[in-house]
């Protein structure tokens, strides 16, 4: 009986050892135990287990509660282990909160010191700072960080960091809604050897739409088990060991290659148009003052399309940006009368009076939140407004642009009008992120999915045209043009729209001797880049000593390229081999041609060969002649993917490669020999 | 005192008088005066280069015998461009809670008509400085008023008055300002009176330029009075020195010499350099079995500079200008200069070594005339035994040298209990900056390039490649050199890539690499063409990054480099046998000044025992001025016109037959 008895109770133990182990970790109203946490720093992997890190991510948890009244309660735990000096950023803790609405307290900051004793954060190293970016839109909103800078801090400490954010639900609730979304990623910069995610929602909330992507898994059974917090459910995610990203130029967002999880308790697009539209349309009413510069602006308009143009571009150009991320400050816009009047505004605020004065001319229009990738990485499937970081304003209809028509490909079919308010250095109606990506289009009766319109290559286009003449000392004079349009158009009117003439004048300088040291310039030009309807165009003429080298009889000749770097090839996929998908702005024409007058007296030894290829990712070709004493070359490249997955990229590299190879921009000339030699 | 404190009262009430004269109407609308200066003013077509133009910039300043003072400005600006309009769509106004208060007395916009836009109490906000938290120095007493400007449109103007009252003098007892008559837009008249105790006076210079000056005395007062006119703007050049080092500007102190500011600093900071068991304890284990001071002073530099970390709270009553205290700093590891300056003192104060804190300013010289607080960083001092000092800064993490080669030809106030004059650090040569890079490259009969390179660094090309390995995980390091190998060809791949020990300061840092091009000689007819990988400057990161600044024909200002560089550059090209040389690039030798230029390719000629052509590629380019006038500059682009030239050159190669 009593052995009996003994077997009993331990498979009693070991079945409650087992279920505690089972059982989800209850919310975190105490962190992790000093035990537990010893535990975990004690036993921490470092520099030789990790060579590659910086610092490793031992422990990180997050538990996000909603209360009954839509208060919403951030608690995170924070362990990290520096590993090397790089690793020691992690020293200074950051928290941005708004606050008007939120609250940071700190409830544990220490330094765990390598013998076990700890160093706590003094009080005086908590600071409530305004953070650096946000500065000039203090106006808007009251987003401060709270930085909590640790002491004792060198490689082979581990930081600890318990925070508690309270948030207060916005008490305009339009539509009676209280959104609560997150987007959350479970990989980083440093190894994360172990990270959780909690959400807990009130028992009689409806189900919150879930997603994870990347391989993350929601924890089995979670929205079933019960936690501390009685009349609650909920559900929790968690990795361990995920290995840190090694960053690659041109990578996709994160979103597309590493654990993440996307959550909203909204259940439709449809609701979410509505609640962001209830914010967004009583805001976006023109009055009077608005409605008398709209006649202004579009007093000479003799089409539709002009009067969108001229109303966008004074919103574009006229009214001052201001930088705001989206959402940060919330999503209803202040009153476009009072944007109209501040002449500022953050992209939504511009987006209203964007839509106001559209309307008071009579236009149809919808703003549409979208997101600012080459790719599309929406996930459709989770209605919330976190996913977003851009705002625009769909004109729908039938628009045959022609100002926005390439005059070397045109465009006639007919097409609605995504504006972005803040664009103000691109073409008038061209972005480049975003192309072909879903919007949220936010439509009087709810939220819609549209794909935002793409652009042919042939829309982002730089074309240069050379008439050059060499001298028989390589001496070299000619004139450059450039004209561009879309990505290149856009890149010209960052670098010079905003310079006087003498810094212009500077800038073609400089240009010109990129050409060849020594080299003059003889005139200039540059289109009107305040003109948002026409593409950028800029041309020098120069002479340049020597850009030809003699070297005894023979010279060499390199043949130049655009001065200006605007126009030149915006990217080069230099590795070897990616563990990335290769993601950059495009696609893209960038095509030259130069009439090159050579010298007496000297024959062509090597000119580069007529050449061509195609592939799966654009094609290119190489056309050189010679004739009369002139030599005809013209390169062309079109490239049509903006994206190239990872098992392309060696082909992609190859494509590219052969476009730029040295021997198909060289010239070889030799002297002639003497009559009678 | 009571006679003082109403004598400062009256005062007051002068200036307010004073202010009222150039405050406006009422609002809503702009006062006649001033709307006739903005008429007057002219806009694009008397200053086609301007994005706006200062009408007025008044300043008047009261300070009183211990320091504090009250700065009134006032200014009036015309907005011309879109460009003037985002700058001046935003005014900011710093201050530090502990010392001082800012009130904006009134702002508006001024639009064409006359009427004028009062600025909202809501859109002026204060919040935290934005330089700080960049510099990762968090304090939140150190603030800025931001004043947003509604409605502004080119054509309007902003007007505004702003109050700065200093309550505690940083510097009890003296008062001192830099001041500059010339920025970025047209000053169409600037008028800066002083006002201050007979009893304290002001010694004031203006350097580089000519302004008018008058002074009056009154009731125990002396008011000092700068003004000029239509002084044109300044357009900025790449790399320029900063505007205080050659624009017209005032240097005003009531400090009496450079000695007793030095004084001043020593006696404030001596009372930091403390010591408590942890100190003696690093200070033991840091140095433990050296015997020579040399050693000591090295082991304790190297410790600071690589231990404490770069970050700051402005704490102290005299934040800014006190270090914590140098246990303080041990204990926490992170200060910013002053802090590790201290910390620095003290350690060798334990091991008896004499030593003082600097005061200094990086990246230009303070002018000696007058003595001013216009230094922004500290260091270290120690006796060189001839009566002179050397000089040791451990905020530079990664420098294996006491200090910075980027620091000589600098401006150094040694801070001693019975004061220093200010002096200036020894030169710096360009060989203490030197870049070294090194091949051996091969290329056979298909025309395939393998090569092997190293870098050995010094100075500046040290300390840049040790702190760029330490930044980046190996990996990623690798991914980079492979983007670097491919400035020599786009088909280039890195076949390794390795480096010395970036944390061991006692040894030079290098890297070593090696990597491969198929294809890379180009049969061009008849001849076979190759350029020396070298040559094409891609592995020469640090003087091509300096350099990029060189692109004007000629400049209005110095080309200021901030360091003195120098950079060599050898290759030994092994080529595939049965060719000869057809041409060469040309040798090139130049000397200017300090500058300096050789570039020379030589070839051997094949034996029975090698067949093949050995060319050898050497480059030394040096540059022994942290600075270059117009004049020199103009010396500099005539090298950059024979070394791009040169660059261009390849070995041309042709069939022996």
């Amino acid at each position: 009986m009593k052995r009996a008895t003994a077997g009993l109770y331990q498979s009693v133990l070991t079945a409650a050892l087992l279920l505690t182990i089972s059982l989800p970790r209850p919310a975190l109203n105490a962190p992790l135990g000093e035990q537990e946490t010893a535990r975990l720093v004690a036993d921490a992997p470092g520099a030789d287990e990790y060579p590659d890190a910086g610092a490793l991510i031992l422990y990180q948890e997050k538990n996000v509660s909603v209360a009954e009244d839509n208060t919403q309660v951030l608690e995170e735990q924070l362990l990290v282990k520096i590993l090397k000096d790089r690793g020691r950023r992690f020293g200074d803790q950051k928290r941005m909160f708004d606050a008007r609405t939120d609250s940071v307290e700190v409830l544990r900051a220490r330094t765990w010191l390598p013998g076990g004793q700890t160093v706590p954060v003094e009080a005086k190293a908590i600071n409530v700072i305004t953070p650096p970016e946000l500065t000039g839109a203090a106006i808007y909103a009251d987003i401060k960080q709270k930085v909590i800078s640790f002491g004792s801090i060198a490689p082979g400490v581990v930081i600890e960091l318990v925070t508690r954010t309270i948030s207060r639900p916005d008490t305009s609730a339009p539509l009676n809604l209280y959104p609560y979304w997150d987007v959350e990623v479970f990989r980083s910069d440093e190894p994360i050897l172990e990270k959780i995610y909690d959400l807990e929602i009130p028992a009689d909330f409806p189900e919150p739409r879930l997603f994870t992507g990347g391989g993350l898994e929601i924890a089995p059974d979670s929205a079933d088990q019960e936690s501390e917090r009685p009349k609650a459910k909920h559900y929790r995610w968690e990795v361990r060991d995920e290995p840190m990203i090694h960053r690659i130029p041109y990578m996709p967002g994160t979103l597309a290659f590493a654990p993440f999880l996307l959550y909203s308790n909204v259940d439709s697009w449809e609701k979410l148009g509505s609640w962001l539209g209830a914010q967004f349309y009583p805001k976006a009413q023109p009055d009077a003052a608005i409605r008398a510069k709209v006649a202004e602006l579009t007093a000479g308009s003799k089409t539709p399309a002009d009067t969108v143009r001229e109303i966008y571009l004074f919103v574009t150009t006229q009214v001052r940006n201001i930088s705001l991320q989206l959402g940060l400050a919330g999503y209803a816009p202040t009153e476009a009368a009072k944007v109209f009047q501040n002449m500022y505004g953050h992209e939504l605020d511009k987006a209203a009076l964007l839509s106001a004065m559209l309307t008071a001319a009579g236009f149809e229009n919808y703003p549409a939140l979208s997101r600012a990738d080459q790719v599309d990485l929406l996930e459709p499937s989770i209605p919330s407004a976190a996913q977003f970081s851009r705002v625009s304003i769909y004109v729908p209809g039938l628009f045959t642009d022609s100002t926005f028509a390439n005059p070397l490909y045109p465009q006639t079919e007919r097409h609605g009008l995504w504006l972005m308010p803040i664009a103000q250095y691109n073409r008038y109606a061209y972005y480049s992120r975003g192309q072909g990506a879903r919007a949220l289009v936010i439509l009087p009766c709810g939220g819609t999915l549209c794909r935002i319109q793409e652009f042919p290559p042939e829309k982002s286009l730089s074309y240069s045209n050379a008439s050059l003449e060499l001298d028989a000392e390589g001496n070299l004079t000619g004139q450059f043009k450039t004209v561009t349009d879309g990505l290149f158009d856009a890149q010209a009117r960052l670098a010079l729209k905003d310079l006087t003439p003498r810094e212009l004048e500077q800038f073609f300088r400089q240009a010109t001797n990129s050409v060849g040291e020594g080299a003059e310039m003889q005139s200039d030009s540059l289109s009107d880049l305040r003109d948002l309807t026409a593409p950028a165009s800029a041309g020098l003429s120069f002479s340049a000593p020597e850009v030809g080298v003699v070297q005894g009889e023979m010279m060499i000749v390199r043949l130049p390229q655009a001065p200006f770097e605007f126009a030149g090839l915006p990217y080069f996929p230099e590795l070897k081999e990616r563990e990335f998908d290769f993601v950059a702005d495009g696609p893209f024409v960038l095509a030259s041609e130069i009439s090159l007058g050579l010298p007496e007296g000297w024959t062509v030894a090597y000119s580069p060969e007529d050449l061509s290829r195609s592939s799966q990712f654009g094609r290119w070709n190489i056309d050189c002649s010679i004739s009369g004493g002139r030599l005809n070359f013209s390169r062309r490249l079109m490239l049509t993917s903006r994206q190239v997955k990872t098992y392309d990229y060696p082909d992609f590299k190859k494509f590219c490669e052969s476009f730029t190879l040295p021997r198909y921009s060289l010239l070889l000339l030799e002297k002639k020999a003497a009559p009678g030699k | 005192m009571n006679t003082l404190k109403r004598l400062n009262r009256l005062l007051t009430a002068v200036l307010f008088f004073q202010l009222a004269l150039i405050i406006p109407a009422p609002a809503g609308q702009a006062g006649r005066e001033t709307l006739d200066r903005l008429a007057a003013a002219g806009g694009l077509d008397k200053y086609p280069d301007a994005n706006a133009l200062v009408v007025e910039d008044r300043r008047e300043v009261t300070f009183q015998a211990d320091g504090t003072f009250l700065d009134r400005r006032y200014e009036l600006v015309k907005v011309l461009t879109e460009t003037g309009k985002n700058s001046y769509g935003e005014a900011g106004f710093d201050y530090s809670r502990q010392y001082d208060a800012v009130r904006i007395e009134f702002a508006r916009v001024i639009k064409p008509d006359g009427s004028a836009v009062e600025v909202p109490a809501e859109m002026i906000k204060d919040v935290t400085h934005p330089a700080l938290a960049q510099m990762n120095i968090y304090d939140a007493n150190v603030r800025i008023q931001m004043v947003t400007f509604q409605n502004l449109e080119v054509g309007d103007a902003i007007e505004y008055a702003v109050v700065d009252s200093c309550f505690l003098a940083p510097c009890e007892g003296e008062y001192d300002i830099i001041d500059l008559f010339q920025g970025s837009d047209p000053l169409l008249h600037k008028r800066l009176e002083i006002n201050g105790p007979d009893s304290k006076p002001l010694h004031h210079l203006v350097k580089d330029g000519k302004v008018d000056f008058s002074t009056a005395k009154k009731n125990g007062r002396t008011s000092y009075v700068w003004e000029t006119h239509d002084v044109p703007r300044i357009v900025a050049e790449p790399s320029m020195p900063s505007y205080l080092s050659f624009a017209p500007r005032l240097l005003a102190s009531t400090w009496d010499s450079w000695n007793q500011m030095s004084k001043w600093w020593y006696d404030m900071t001596l009372q930091y350099r403390n010591q408590n068991d942890s100190l003696k304890a690093a200070v033991a284990g840091v140095t433990k079995g050296m015997t020579t001071d040399e050693e000591k002073i090295k082991a304790v530099y190297h410790f600071v500079a690589q231990k404490i970390r770069y970050m700051g709270l402005g704490t102290g009553k005299k934040a800014g200008f006190e270090p914590k205290p140098a246990t303080e700093t041990l204990s926490t590891r992170y200060g910013v200069c002053r802090d590790v300056a201290i910390l620095m003192c003290s350690m060798l104060d334990d091991l008896g070594i004499k030593c003082y804190p600097v005061l200094t300013r990086a990246t230009q010289l303070v002018d000696t005339e007058i003595p001013t607080i216009g230094f922004n960083h500290a260091i270290v001092a120690l006796p060189d035994g001839k009566g002179g000092y050397r000089y040791s800064d451990p905020t530079v993490e990664n420098f294996p040298e006491l200090l910075f080669t980027g620091e000589g030809d600098a401006s150094m106030l040694v801070c001693t209990p019975d004061g220093e004059t200010i002096q200036t650090s020894a030169h710096s040569p360009a060989g203490d900056n030197m870049g070294t890079i090194s091949a051996t490259s091969r290329i056979d009969e298909s025309g395939r390039l393998v090569s092997e390179a190293t870098i050995n660094t010094r100075g500046i090309y040290d300390v840049a490649f040790r702190s760029f390995v330490k930044r980046y995980p190996p990996q990623e390091l690798n991914n980079i050199w492979q983007q670097v190998v491919t400035g020599v060809h786009p088909g280039a791949r890195l076949l390794g890539f390795s480096t010395s020990d970036p944390e061991d300061l006692y040894t030079p840092f290098g890297l070593r690499f090696s990597y491969e091009v198929e294809d890379y000689a180009i049969q061009a007819g008849k001849y076979l063409l190759i350029k020396s990988p070298i040559s094409t400057n891609s592995f020469e990161l640090i003087l091509q990054s300096f350099l990029s600044a060189a692109g004007l024909p000629e400049r209005q200002y110095p080309l200021d480099l901030g360091v003195t560089l120098g950079s060599s550059q050898q290759e030994n090209l092994v080529l595939p046998a049965g060719y000869k040389v057809k041409s060469l690039p040309e040798t090139v030798d130049l000397e200017s000044g300090g500058l300096s230029y050789k570039m020379e390719y030589g070839a051997s000629t094949p034996t029975e025992s090698k067949r093949g052509l050995d060319v050898r590629y050497e480059k030394k380019f040096l540059i022994d001025s942290k600075e270059l006038d117009t004049q020199s500059y103009l010396e500099l682009k005539k090298i950059l016109r024979s070394s791009s030239r040169s660059g261009r050159g390849e070995i041309i190669l042709q069939k022996d037959e």
